[in-house]
């Protein structure tokens, strides 16, 4: 005999009236999964009834009226809604990460029309820094990274892809189904397009050690990479911690080892890899192609130049060495083929032809490296290697010869080639995707107790019993679209499968895919999501605060195609989002935790946040978009890696590196310390929610750090350029940038009493001193909470 | 090193207590004099620095231990990777006899290719009164053998690096959960006004699950693990800009300070600003006392050569265990010091764990006798211990060893434990635990037992529930507690 359970109880009233009537949505999915479960996550979506309420004066949307009737069961009631100037600032840095301008604000506080709230989110939700800001949400769940991480933490250049496409889809408001069927089957559902290829990088940008050593750790390395994989999509997606299932039966969920190994099989038949395909650039790429390229080149002239000028005494401390290059050919021959394992004499043959019309290989002809210049075995390897410039400072003796001006010259140069480095275009056609290998899936069994050395059963294509429907089939058909192509690369469509049965919400996951994104979505608006384990909606999560509102959400969710943007509507044109902070100890006592949402908490700042909106105010931020991920300045001291490429300690504070943070490198062993210090994300597994420590070295950081204190004189300059009228005007306008709102007078009178002595303790230096009174307002909990 | 929630979400009372919860805690108005009392003093810069105003309430201020307590603080000398306990301190004659023998039970290693019995590689002496057994690569241990109690019947939870140093630090193999300093530091605060109550000198590449490690978790962020670094800089951007005088910041944080109490009164319902001010004064302090702490210069030519800081391959080490003593000096609640390489001797056992011993022996060794002659051993607890131990068999062509979580050895001196007592015994071959085994939360239970603190009293209300250090077990070692 079955039961039902009592969350099904409570919602089967309202589902049937919603049936009864004309609803909007389709019909509650009806179906019997291959295995029943009681728990509320593996259920269909319920179709609840709006409530009917009192206070409906205050509720603006029906999701309002699911939050009266909740907050009508605990006796509280919900704050009106915030001033203006509170709102425009809560929305734009919630949508769009960055603070709102002066401008913006006081246009908001003017505007008296009816529709100048929904017209503003309308605007916020079009701006170009949405992608960017709920871009970064989402790489936090993919565990984005620009590294492989691991002992060697090797570079992973092409990773800025799936970053860049993953911005563009949230602006261009991909259907979230579509969003995540590309990021996992994306080159089997459509091979010719590039941004589905990239949207794969999903799949290949999670941490993997370099692939060597004895086949033993090989396999476990791969197992490693397939268990990431499975992992991340099934927290990052479904809510689940299916990584449990590893080594036995999941211990609280209803999920088995074999359902773990049918989610490794599907990822066992890929890898990652990079393919060269052309993408189109946009006029601002072409631009920016067209002087990386002019730069390239200058600096090739002026090295030759330098040569030319100062090459003559190199020359002659090199001329007993200088030799042709076939005589020394064998030993050019073995080092390339040592430096380059893959290449072939062909190759050898066009960097030999590129060294004969090599100005400075002419000039000296150094490929007898045994003689005395060699200083270490590295110079050795550098002066034969073919493929390297010479650099004449790494040789001793010639470096004693050169006069302290070529030497500057020469470093000067070394410089320019950093920086182009660093902003390098050579990836534009080079995309990381993750590929079937053949048309035939890779036979997969289950390892028992996780251990390679134990394979059990072997496993089928097949997904997560609870939550799939009773005869449903995998469906791993070839795409229309692909059918009739026979140069598709041959795949095995087992990812294709899982994305379908991912974003079915009658027969699949669909409907638990819908819950787990709408309370992300309510978690980044809100602060505290519905069920307050954003990726564990499992029997040891949170249970839901108001189960018939997330399934509201979801099935309209839904109902919308998917659309991130209309849920975002939903919920920000609720008056339940525009409420004020206020507090009060009875209501406190009532609902401690705010489960039923009667007050707005504030919300610190990400680390991102804070970083772009210094940047921001200080006039510094560099708007530009996509590509080439940005290395910032990280102090020597904290760059405590192994890695086998380095990460550069030399990274200049200029306009390349003010690029909004979700542009930054994220080398895994190398955390940026303010992003750190503030609770970043750091890429070693799907992060779905942030924590938020106070440190007194985030104090410190603030305090001390050197860019803090070049932005808070960036800020001060500023001040001074469009205020000059006066200190209350520069202060006036300080908080205008920073805290959207004007100072009381009581604030005018401490900051201008602060200016006077401290002006004095500086020697009279205003700018100085504005700089020490834009520094304490970047560390105001003002500036970093907002309500 | 994700700072990040996926398996239980920090809910509420990411904080440090309020002032009425403060007040509650110290007994009443007389505490909150005496606190601005506290905050006002400099122990070590005289009067340099200024006096905190009474309104700030320090999340790190000392609080009273549940009864009188063996030790204040603890050094925990972390051997991460696993030193196999049969090599160093544990000899089992055993594994002579079967040396070259494959064992009829099944062992599930961690990496497969498990081989056969192997003998340890090193040779073993008696030492002391205890009679201890200790191998020929720790000369130095040897001779302060009778300090130490060892515990040779451990046993962690899982067989992997990272879950297994979750474990160890904070009782969960899940990532997340406060660490055993962080409980220490929130339930006895800091007596070091100006220095974190929790310090960690880490692995300078990083440990195995990172910064998670030494995290708070759900506890008020304030009791997290600061990392300190050897050198002239400890701690980053501890340091002034070069152009900015202590008077010029003392004024920008006095105007900081002002303004944000005019905001936090008017958001009173949010208590992270509250903890946010405080934190200002908290990095202000430690600018003083950090870089003082971490002067090694101070200290004589006999203690750093007694430290093995003299030595290149001691010298990282020595400095940690110096500064860690330095730390201990100053009040500082709970302090992990971390190798700078691993015991993961999955090849050449002889070669890892010899290189281990040369990196550590003379500072441990230094450690001991230098708390001992400060006076400062009775009330400082030593923890020496990895996440798990290393397999009778050997692996690989080159003599290594796999993991063994089921029976390895830590041991503990000082603080209140029985100097020279062996508690517990593994089997024949070292491989589980025979005689009075140990588990994680037993171990985490006697730290916090030592330091006065009931590990079934220390409680966090989190998602509902009650969490301890020890979760749902944990036993203290009453034997070994002197």
């Amino acid at each position: 005999m079955k039961t039902l359970h009592p969350a099904l109880l409570v919602t089967l009233p309202a589902l049937l009236t919603l049936l009864s009537s004309a609803s909007a949505f389709a019909s509650a999915p009806t179906r019997t999964p291959i295995r029943e479960s009681t728990h509320w996550a593996f259920q269909p979506l319920a179709n609840p009834a709006v409530p009917a309420v009192k206070n409906s004066a205050w509720a603006r949307t029906d999701l309002d009226r699911f939050i009266l009737a909740a907050q009508a069961k605990t006796g509280v009631t919900p704050n009106p809604e915030a001033d203006r100037a509170v709102l425009i600032r809560r929305l734009t840095y919630d949508l769009t990460g960055l603070p709102p301008t002066p401008a913006e604000v006081a246009a908001f506080v003017a505007d008296r029309s009816p529709d100048a709230y929904a017209r503003l989110v309308d605007r916020l939700l079009g701006s170009a820094h949405y992608g960017e800001q709920w871009g970064r949400h989402w790489l936090d769940l993919a565990r984005y990274a620009d590294s492989n991480g691991y002992r060697y933490d090797d570079d992973q250049p092409e990773a800025y892809h799936y970053r860049d496409w993953v911005i563009r889809a949230l602006n261009a408001d991909l259907p979230y189904d579509e969003f995540v069927r590309w990021q996992l089957a994306g080159n089997e559902l459509a091979p010719k397009n590039i941004d589905a290829q990239a949207a794969t990088g999903f799949c290949a940008i999670g941490p993997k050690e370099r692939d060597e050593g004895p086949p033993d750790v090989r396999k476990q390395i791969r197992y490693d990479e397939i268990d990431d994989l499975v992992a991340t999509t099934s927290s990052a997606l479904l809510g689940l911690t299916l990584g449990c299932a590893r080594c036995h039966d999941h211990k609280f969920e209803p999920i088995s080892t074999r359902e773990y190994y049918q989610f490794a099989r599907i990822f066992n038949s890929g890898e990652r890899n990079v393919i060269t395909a052309p993408r189109p650039l946009t006029p601002e790429q072409e631009t920016a192609q067209r002087e990386w390229l002019a730069e390239k080149q200058a600096i090739e002239d002026a090295t030759v130049a330098w040569h030319e000028k100062y090459g003559t005494p190199i020359a002659a401390i090199l001329a007993p060495k200088k030799t042709t290059l076939d005589a020394d050919l064998a030993h050019v021959r073995a080092v390339f083929f040592k430096t380059n394992p893959a290449a072939t004499e062909a190759d050898l043959a066009v960097e030999i032809s590129n060294l004969n019309k090599n100005p400075i290989a002419q000039k000296y002809f150094l490929y007898d490296v045994q003689g005395k210049f060699a200083a270490n075995r590295r110079d050795v390897e550098r002066l034969a290697d073919p493929r390297r410039d010479f650099n004449p400072l790494a040789v001793k003796e010639v470096r004693d010869a050169l006069s302290a001006e070529a030497t500057a010259a020469y470093k000067g140069l070394g410089a320019r080639t950093t920086d182009l480095n660093r902003r390098g275009f050579s990836r534009q056609d080079k995309t990381l995707v993750y590929a079937d290998t053949a048309a035939e899936p890779v036979p997969t069994t289950i390892l028992k107790r996780g251990s390679i050395t134990m394979p059990g059963d072997p496993v089928s294509l097949g997904f997560i019993d609870v939550l799939t429907a009773k005869n449903y089939a995998p469906d791993t058909h070839k795409p229309a679209a692909v059918a009739d192509d026979e140069n598709s690369a041959p795949t095995t469509y087992q990812r294709a499968a899982l994305a379908r049965w991912l974003t079915d919400a009658d027969s699949g996951a669909g409907g638990l895919l819908a819950r787990v994104m709408v309370n992300r979505v309510w978690l980044h608006h809100f602060g505290e999501g519905l069920v307050r384990t954003p990726s564990d909606f499992g029997v040891k999560g949170d249970t839901p605060a108001l189960p018939e509102l997330l399934d509201w959400l979801a099935r309209a969710f839904i109902a919308d195609g998917w659309s991130v943007k209309a849920l975002h509507r939903r919920i920000l044109l609720s008056a339940v989002y525009r409420q004020s902070t206020a507090s009060d100890a009875k209501r406190l006592a009532l609902d401690p935790e705010n489960r039923t949402w009667w007050r707005r908490g504030a919300v610190r700042l990400d680390s991102e946040n804070l970083r772009d909106a210094i940047l921001a105010v200080s006039g510094r931020l560099n708007p530009q978009r996509y590509g080439t991920s940005v290395i910032l300045p990280v102090p020597p001291e904290a760059i405590i890696t192994l890695s086998g490429s380095p990460y550069p300690a030399d990274i200049k504070d200029d306009a390349w590196v003010h690029r909004r943070s979700v542009y930054a490198y994220a080398k895994r062993t190398v955390p940026i310390p303010l992003l750190q210090l503030f609770d970043g994300a750091d890429g070693s597994a799907s992060c779905g929610r942030r924590l938020n420590t106070t440190v007194p070295t985030q104090a410190l950081l603030l305090m001390n750090n050197d860019a803090v204190l070049a932005r808070s004189a960036d800020l001060a300059a500023r001040l001074q350029r469009e205020a000059p009228a006066s200190l209350d005007a520069q202060v006036s306008r300080a908080f205008a940038l920073t805290l959207s709102r004007a100072p009381t007078p009581d604030e005018l009178a401490r900051l201008g009493k602060f200016y006077e002595t401290q002006l004095a303790l500086r020697g009279g230096d205003a700018r100085r001193t504005l700089t020490d009174l834009c520094q304490v307002v970047f560390n105001l909990n003002e500036f970093i909470y907002v309500n | 090193m994700p700072l990040c929630h996926n398996q239980s979400a920090p809910v509420t009372d990411s904080r440090p207590f309020t002032r009425r919860e403060m007040l509650q805690r110290a007994g009443g108005g007389f505490g909150l004099l005496a606190l601005s009392g506290l905050l006002g003093t400099n122990r070590l810069l005289g009067a340099s620095a200024p006096t905190a105003p009474a309104a700030f309430v320090n999340p790190l201020a000392p609080k009273p231990p549940h009864f009188a307590p063996k030790a204040r603080s603890v050094i925990w000398l972390f051997q991460e990777g696993g030193p196999s306990a049969f090599d160093l301190f544990d000899p089992k004659p055993a594994l002579e006899r079967y040396h070259g023998k494959r064992l009829a039970t099944s062992v599930e290693p961690f990496f497969g290719n498990l081989g056969p019995i192997m003998r340890s590689p090193f040779a073993f002496k008696r030492y002391g009164q205890s009679g201890t057994s200790v191998c020929d690569q720790m000369p130095h241990t040897a001779k302060v053998i009778d300090e130490l109690c060892l515990i040779k019947a451990c046993r962690a939870d899982s067989n992997s690096h990272a879950p297994a140093m979750y474990q160890m630090n904070t009782g969960f193999t899940r990532p997340g959960f406060p660490s055993a300093g962080a409980w220490a530091s929130y339930g006895l605060g800091s007596e070091s006004q100006e220095l974190p109550s929790f310090v960690v000198m880490p692995k300078f590449d990083g440990t195995k699950g990172g910064v998670l490690n030494w995290g708070a978790g759900f506890l008020p962020g304030a009791n997290q693990g600061t990392l300190f670094r050897a050198g002239n800089n400890p701690i980053l951007n501890l340091r002034r800009p070069a152009d900015v005088t202590d008077a010029q910041q003392r004024r920008q944080l006095d105007l900081l300070r002002e303004l944000n109490e005019a905001h936090y009164a008017r958001n009173p319902a949010e208590r992270d600003l509250e903890a946010r001010i405080a934190s200002y004064e908290l990095a202000y302090n430690m600018q003083f006392a950090a870089s003082d702490a971490v002067n090694l210069a101070a200290e004589t030519a006999e203690t750093k050569s007694l430290y093995g800081v003299d030595q290149d391959r001691s010298r990282d080490y020595g400095s940690k265990l110096l500064l860690a003593r330095r730390l201990v000096e100053r009040g500082v609640r709970f302090i992990q010091c971390y190798p700078n390489e691993q015991w993961d001797a999955h090849g050449d056992l002889k070669g890892n764990h010899g290189k281990l011993s040369g990196m550590t022996d003379q500072p441990v060794a230094g450690l001991l006798t230098d708390l001992k002659r400060r006076g400062l051993l009775d009330t400082t607890l030593v923890v020496w211990g990895g996440e798990f131990g290393r397999l009778p068999q050997s692996q690989g062509t080159n003599g290594g060893r796999d993991h063994n979580p089921e029976g390895f050895l830590m041991w503990m001196a000082g603080g209140g434990v029985r100097a020279g007592y062996h508690h517990g015994a593994t089997d024949e071959i070292g491989h589980r635990g025979a005689s009075d085994p140990v588990t994680v939360p037993d171990i985490h239970a006697t730290i916090l037992h030592l330091l006065g603190l009931d590990h079934q009293r220390l409680t966090f209300l989190h998602n509902g529930r009650q969490f301890r250090l020890t979760d749902v077990s944990g036993q203290v070692i009453d034997k070994i507690v002197a």
